[in-house]
């Protein structure tokens, strides 16, 4: 993939991260428990690893 | 627990990372391995998890309050921004031989000394309390070890000062590892694998304690959370969205900026590609180690309810409540691996711009300090170095001893990183905005800093209490928490930092170094190749001078190699220098820049060179003489390319000429040799007939002579192949065009095969759309392809239960002719190439009935010469399925 493309898909994730971190999804998840576990805290870890995923996925790709 | 067990588990710790960084350092192999390791890059990162993470993130909790989380979530999703960002600031150090970020600044802005000293005493004044709350981590877990539950172990604190004993400790192994590789431009790798030895022996430490909290005091995370009162978890005190965002930012900030993040993230890597595991691997790390932070905060506030024990300590006395001395040993040894890890690698950074931006400076050339290190010089920056490790480690012991002590961990941690963030315009500007400049640079930091000082840093010396600071704001009956304080203090002084930067930057100039700066950190990409050539220098130098100021600092050996190495690669003849130059007093400015900083070797090299001010045409020859390289380089590059795309599609054609050649040898040999049967027994069958005597019956003779007459046709049947087939490769053979009735033309090439299909005892059958109009087609050649397909199956049907079926249906555009049989079929991976003209040439193992092999290359030819599309696939349940289309006229479709 274009060495630019890649940046670009660096970007949009991090974009993609401070939104899911934020109001007004957050929002949601304060009203909601997973097995007695606060939902906010669950989705926290969950949004964390989908971060980790993705970069790792993106790393994968080879620059052009 | 005793202090004697204390003082043994911290020692032998600290004797560890002594002995880890000693091995490093000794051993070439281990430094190469780890110099290169992306794991271990990301786990220097870690650095940024200090004794807040362990022993403050609890306290936070323990208040129920999530805004601790925004310290990590920020550098979570920046990131796999790090690829952007951190890679430009990475091929800026490297180009420029910057090693710190005071450097890193000032060298955008003019060079300025100016800048160099405002950034390395602001981060000073910024970064000191965070040292300081280091201590203060180590201090308190040591003295909560030894006053539980034993009153008379205050004594020891009131004997010993631990603080000051771990902070000379310390010291000792700053000094030690990293103020000797002055020498060489390599990392230091002690300090990078002690460091990265301190990231896991953390997050280990937490993540048993964890578990030995949640699943062995307790009964796993849902009892735990099943005790807290329900909507007790906020996002902060009030529950204010804009708050957790500005702390998200903050965060952000800080992690890009914080000298420690810069040390380990940009001077001390040493490929760019290490980043891309800590794009993943350092997110992973930031959720691993904050996966027990609440677990822990609720079991502490359940166990010790009513009790009065701060939350910054659960993680002390938790195990110290259960008498399990070894958890705490444990623990401790986790808290102080985060501090020190921390003290480290900041007290280097901030010594290494203290002393090469304020010390050096001042001092590096005066009388005393060079009759002092005579024929020593390369002493110099140690010494210097060493003074200011003493003075930053000192400082924070004081700020320690007489600021500190009060507050919680956090909000020493947090006024830190406002203080840090004051940097982002100058630098995010400065690397993405060529306009910026040094005036704009100042005027914002200064802006920025003063609205910090005034309204954190002065409360905070008065009071810890933040409804106090609130108070002395002008601020009465103050619902807001620290937090809140954190970012109105962020806001303001970044906007108006950033606002004074821009427009400051916009209506003063730049100096002519500045622009040439400017262009090269925002054009970093386009330029770090030619860095050496775009040099806006002029004036007199001699190359002795040069050279054995080099020699001074750099030592004989290392100066004549890296003069040699760099003539070399600039093509710059080093005996024939009579000015010297400007490639090569940059150079030198760079390679001192390494060791003594930018600003001292800025002094160091104006004391042998003589400057001179430059016109505005010099500059501008000098940015078209780079310019004109530049574009060279880049067209002598597209020509390579282009060059290397030609060869490769010349040596694709050769292949392909050969396969040709090869083939069509073969295929002569297959035509000759199919010819040589026929006249092998035409010859044999002539010689019999010439010799002959009388007796040679009647019926034999017309018997041979038949034969003689049928290999006779054979071959005239193949010669007429191979020449049909050449007339259509050539473009010779024209189509004879007209309009034909496709269902005559079908039924008259069914008859002219009757005889053959009841010889071999074949049943035809057809389906024929009668609404199929007349087709403009060659009728010959047409005829010719659908005798070819039809004796093919007759001669593959099945013998004695043959079965031929012949199908003609229509689509909007086009006539389809299907033509199946129940022979035994054409297999999957031939059927691409039974069309190909070479294909029996090629396929010598196949079993071959009679025929030349020619008439599916033909027939494919015909159809494409009408504009049709011809193929195979295999029949149901056997067979092979032949079919081929046939436009219809224009009118038709």
């Amino acid at each position: 993939m274009e060495k630019r493309k890649i940046s670009s898909l660096y970007a949009v994730l991090a974009v993609i991260g401070l939104l899911l971190f934020n109001y007004p999804i957050i929002h949601v998840f304060q009203k909601i428990k997973w097995n007695g576990i606060p939902g906010i805290l669950f989705y926290f870890c969950l949004v964390s690893v989908f971060i980790v995923i993705a970069g790792f996925l993106i790393t994968r790709f080879k620059e052009e | 627990m005793t202090i004697g067990l204390i003082a043994i588990v911290l020692i032998a710790y600290l004797a560890m990372l002594f002995f880890v960084a000693y091995r490093i350092d000794n051993s070439t192999r281990l430094r190469l391995r780890l110099i290169n390791s992306p794991t271990i890059y990301a786990l220097s990162l870690a650095v940024y998890c200090t004794a807040w993470t362990f022993f403050g993130s609890v306290g936070a909790a323990s208040k129920y309050d999530l805004e601790f989380l925004t310290i990590y979530i920020g550098p979570i999703i920046i990131a796999p921004f790090l690829w952007v960002i951190y890679r430009k600031f990475i091929r800026i150090a490297k180009a420029q031989g910057i090693s710190s970020m005071a450097d890193f600044i000032a060298n955008r802005y003019d060079k300025s000394i100016t800048v160099n000293r405002l950034v390395t005493v602001l981060l000073f004044v910024g970064i000191v309390p965070y040292i300081a709350l280091q201590i203060t981590g180590i201090e308190r877990a040591i003295e909560t070890l030894l006053t539980w539950n034993n009153a008379q172990s205050t004594t020891y604190i009131n004997h010993f000062d631990i603080a000051l004993i771990v902070t000379i400790g310390l010291g000792a192994f700053i000094v030690m590892f990293t103020t000797h590789r002055f020498q060489n431009k390599e990392q230091n790798t002690g300090l990078i694998g002690a460091v990265a030895v301190e990231s896991i022996v953390k997050l280990l430490v937490f993540l048993i304690f964890g578990i030995y909290v949640t699943y062995f005091i307790f009964n796993g995370q849902s009892d735990l959370y099943s005790s807290i009162p329900e909507n007790a978890l906020t996002i902060n005190k009030n529950n204010d969205y804009g708050q957790w965002f500005g702390m998200i930012l903050l965060s952000m900030m800080a992690f890009l900026f914080l000298p420690r993040q810069f040390e380990m993230g940009i001077v001390e890597i040493s490929q760019e590609r290490q980043l891309k595991r800590a794009i993943w691997v350092f997110p992973l790390y930031l959720v691993l180690i904050n996966l027990f932070v609440i677990p822990i905060a609720i079991a502490g506030n359940q166990l010790f309810e009513g009790k009065g024990i701060d939350g910054d300590t659960y993680m002390l006395a938790i195990p110290l409540l259960f008498n399990n001395t070894w958890m705490a040993a444990l623990v401790l040894l986790g808290g102080f691996s985060a501090a020190s890890g921390m003290i480290i690698v900041s007290t280097h950074a901030l010594s290494k711009m203290v002393s090469n931006s304020i010390l050096m400076p001042v001092f590096i050339n005066r009388a005393f300090i060079l009759n002092r290190f005579k024929e020593r010089n390369h002493k110099i920056p140690v010494f210097f170095r060493r003074i200011s490790i003493f003075v930053v480690l000192i400082s924070a012991y004081f700020y320690y001893r007489f600021v500190v002590a009060d507050f919680s961990l956090i909000s020493i941690g947090l006024i830190s990183f406002v203080a840090v963030a004051q940097f982002a315009p100058a630098i995010i500007g400065g690397v993405y905005w060529k306009l910026g400049n040094k005036k704009g640079a100042i005027a914002g930091i200064s802006v920025g800093f003063a609205i910090w000082l005034i309204l954190l840093i002065i409360p905070s010396l008065f009071s810890s209490d933040f409804q106090q600071i609130y108070q002395y704001l002008g601020v009465k009956n103050s619902q807001y928490d620290e937090g809140a304080l954190i970012t109105t203090v962020l806001f303001w002084s970044l906007t108006l930092n950033a606002l004074t930067y821009i427009l400051i930057s916009i209506f003063t100039r730049q100096s002519i170094l500045e622009r040439n700066q400017a262009m090269i950190y925002v054009d970093i990409f386009k330029y770090s190749e030619q860095i050496d050539s775009t040099v806006v220098w002029k004036g007199k130098a001699f190359f002795p001078d040069v050279r054995s100021l080099l020699v001074r600092f750099l030592g004989e050996n290392r100066t004549q190699a890296e003069l040699s190495s760099f003539a070399k690669r600039q093509e710059i003849d080093l005996e024939n220098q009579q000015e010297l130059d400007p490639r090569i007093i940059n150079f030198s400015e760079r390679l001192l820049s390494g060791i003594v900083g930018a600003s001292s070797a800025k002094i160091l090299v104006s004391s042998v060179v003589k400057e001179e001010k430059l016109s505005m045409q010099d500059v501008v020859n000098i940015l078209e003489e780079s310019q004109k390289l530049i574009t060279l380089n880049k067209q002598l590059q597209q020509k390579t390319d282009e060059l290397k795309r030609v060869t490769d599609a010349l040596k694709i054609a050769n292949e392909k000429m050969k396969e040709t050649d090869l083939l069509k040898d073969e295929f002569l040999y297959t035509v000759t040799h199919e010819m040589r049967t026929p006249l092998t027994s035409i010859k044999a069958l002539s010689e019999l007939l010439e010799d002959e005597d009388d007796d040679m019956p009647e019926e034999v003779k017309k018997e041979f002579l038949q034969t003689i007459l049928k290999e006779t046709n054979r071959m005239t049947r193949l010669i007429s192949q191979v020449l049909d087939l050449e007339n259509f490769e050539s473009g010779k053979h024209q189509l004879v065009i007209e309009r034909v009735d496709i269902k005559q033309l079908i039924a008259d090439c069914l008859k002219s095969l009757d005889g053959v299909f009841q010889q071999e005892q074949i049943v035809v059958s057809t389906e024929i759309d009668e609404s199929i109009p007349d087709l403009e087609i060659d009728y010959d050649r047409i005829v010719q392809v659908f005798l070819n397909i039809l004796s093919n199956a007759a001669k593959y049907c099945e013998k004695g239960n043959g079965k031929v079926s012949v199908v003609a249906r229509q689509t909007t555009s086009d006539v389809i002719i299907e033509i199946s049989d129940n022979g035994p079929g054409v297999k999957e991976d031939m059927q691409e190439i039974i069309f190909e003209k070479f294909f029996q040439a090629k396929n010598q193992t196949m079993r071959k009935p009679k025929g030349s092999g020619l008439g599916l290359a033909i027939s494919k030819k015909i159809i494409q010469l009408h504009e049709g599309k011809i193929g195979v696939h295999s029949g149901t349940p056997k067979g092979s399925v032949f079919t081929f289309s046939l436009p219809k006229p224009k009118n038709f479709i």
